[in-house]
């Protein structure tokens, strides 16, 4: 069974990581930002497709690894999750390597060739952004969190019925595999991870409404509408998760509690469902909206600006994938290279959420 | 209403800022009442830093263009269209001066002076 979900898992990956150049726009190729002039250069075009043909034929033999290794040594469960997370890693680190090989080499031609010398670099701002940005408030997000604290206040209420051992890893066929002693710590951390968790979706959901819009000069109300657009849908991402989330940890909460009331097969198919609605939304979000919306289709025609360009911002994205930008006060801004968010590491606030996000892990575990 | 920031030209980043807003003022696209972006979310879009965003406001604010409300927002002023006073009259003349100093410098006749002014105007009050 585990074998199944990593072959799942690692498939998805896999495709993401192949097709993510041809999922991203046109302007960003490899972290870098390609003036209007060159989008079409064709060392561009062939070094995307040379991209997604090398991560796929690295990935088909981990696949192809993995299946075999699993059918002919037929391992037990615990070692083949350990292969499975190895062969999770190296379907990652692989295209992480030819990222950095393309992305140096492009920087640098952009460098030599000087792709952007005699234009004009040009910032747009649209003075209506936020009035029409329709985002989720954030009660939306609030709620659930209440709904995990009250499940965790009703465990301690329940704490002298509880059995002496708790679980704290349920395997993938749904029943308990791994537990702790009772104390009212172990009782509380599941709830207080999955708060730790909603706490941060609440935190993205609210960055996103300060973070800065990218708006192209060339197409001032496409990107517009797009942006709007990737932002709404990214809300709702997030609403899906917290809401998937809440649920599969609370029904986890449940089997604390009650552990004679509920079945394995229960938890094996809330398990996989909760897999199988946060892979559909991510694909949905992938596919639908693209990086920065740039896949929904917006019926304006670009504007021809001879000699302007787009603020080239490279000297703030280190290694184009890490944003430091001391005077932008966005704490999170849209990624370069792949579809999403990442923070402003040159905030103040970023650092400490992220320390906040990371401590509060390591003292749970810890504590276990 | 778009705004459009040269970051590498010798106008000051506040000023082109600011004059752009009066424009929009001046052409409709901005009508008095109308909120604009906080100055978090300016600084944000523009990727740079708030004292830039800060420092045009107050000098819309000085000329009364805009008008801050603190914990609502920013606003254009009720006043941001109006008319001159003999005040405001004494400062646009002053402001103008040095620029007729160059035309006339560039052997411009007031009668192209005149010409250049007008273009503008008809520019400005063309409704795109």
């Amino acid at each position: 069974m585990s074998a199944i979900i990593f072959i799942v898992l690692l498939m998805f990956n896999i495709a993401i990581q192949a097709f993510l150049p041809k999922f991203l726009k046109e302007s960003e190729a490899f972290g870098v930002y390609i003036p209007d002039t060159h989008l079409k250069d064709p060392r561009l075009m062939k070094m995307k497709n040379r991209y997604t043909q090398l991560v796929l034929l690295c990935g088909v033999v981990v696949l192809v690894l993995f299946i075999g290794g699993v059918l002919i040594v037929r391992p037990q469960e615990q070692q083949i999750v350990f292969w499975g997370l190895a062969a999770q890693i190296g379907a990652l680190v692989l295209p992480m390597g030819l990222y950095a090989k393309n992305h140096i080499a492009l920087a640098n031609w952009k460098k030599d060739e000087k792709w952007t010398a005699g234009q004009v670099e040009r910032k747009v701002v649209d003075l209506q952004f936020r009035e029409q940005l329709k985002l989720l408030p954030n009660m939306y997000f609030i709620l659930p969190m209440l709904l995990t604290f009250g499940l965790s206040v009703y465990g301690l209420t329940q704490y002298d019925l509880l059995p002496d051992q708790l679980p704290t890893h349920w395997g993938p066929n749904g029943e308990a595999d791994a537990f702790t002693e009772k104390s009212w710590l172990s009782v509380s951390s599941l709830p207080f991870l999955t708060l730790v968790l909603q706490g941060m979706l609440l935190f993205f959901n609210g960055a996103m409404k300060q973070s800065g819009a990218k708006i192209q000069v060339r197409n001032k109300k496409r990107s517009r509408e797009q942006q709007l657009a990737f932002r709404k849908y990214t809300s709702w991402l997030l609403f899906v998760v917290t809401i998937t989330v809440t649920l599969l940890m609370g029904y986890l909460q449940l089997t604390i509690i009650f552990p004679e009331t509920m079945s394995t097969s229960v938890t094996l198919a809330s398990t996989i469902s909760f897999l199988v609605i946060i892979l559909g939304s991510v694909l949905f979000y992938a596919i639908k909206v693209g990086q920065s919306g740039t896949r929904i289709t917006v019926s304006h025609p670009d504007e021809s600006l001879e000699g302007v360009i787009d603020q080239d911002d490279d000297r703030y994205w280190k290694f184009g994938m890490f944003y430091v930008n001391k005077n932008d006060p966005s704490i999170m801004v849209e990624k370069r290279f792949g579809i999403g968010w990442t923070i402003n590491f040159g905030h103040k606030t970023s650092w400490i959420s992220l320390l906040l996000l990371i401590g509060s892990i390591v003292f749970v575990l810890t504590l276990q | 209403m778009f705004i459009e920031i040269e970051p590498e030209s010798t106008v000051p980043i506040y000023l082109q800022l600011a004059q752009q807003i009066i424009e929009g003022v001046a052409k409709g696209s901005l009508k008095p009442g109308d909120s604009l972006p906080s100055v978090r979310s300016f600084a944000a879009d523009l990727g740079m830093n708030m004292h830039t965003v800060n420092k045009a406001y107050h000098y819309l604010e000085e000329k009364e263009f805009i008008q801050i409300v603190p914990k609502k927002g920013v606003f254009i002023h009720e006043k941001g269209v109006r008319k001159a006073s003999a005040s405001d009259r004494q400062r646009l003349s002053k402001e103008l001066r040095p620029i007729i100093a160059e035309a006339l410098c560039l052997q411009l006749s007031q009668e192209d002076i005149e010409l250049l002014v007008k273009e503008i105007i008809l520019d400005l009050k063309e409704v795109k």
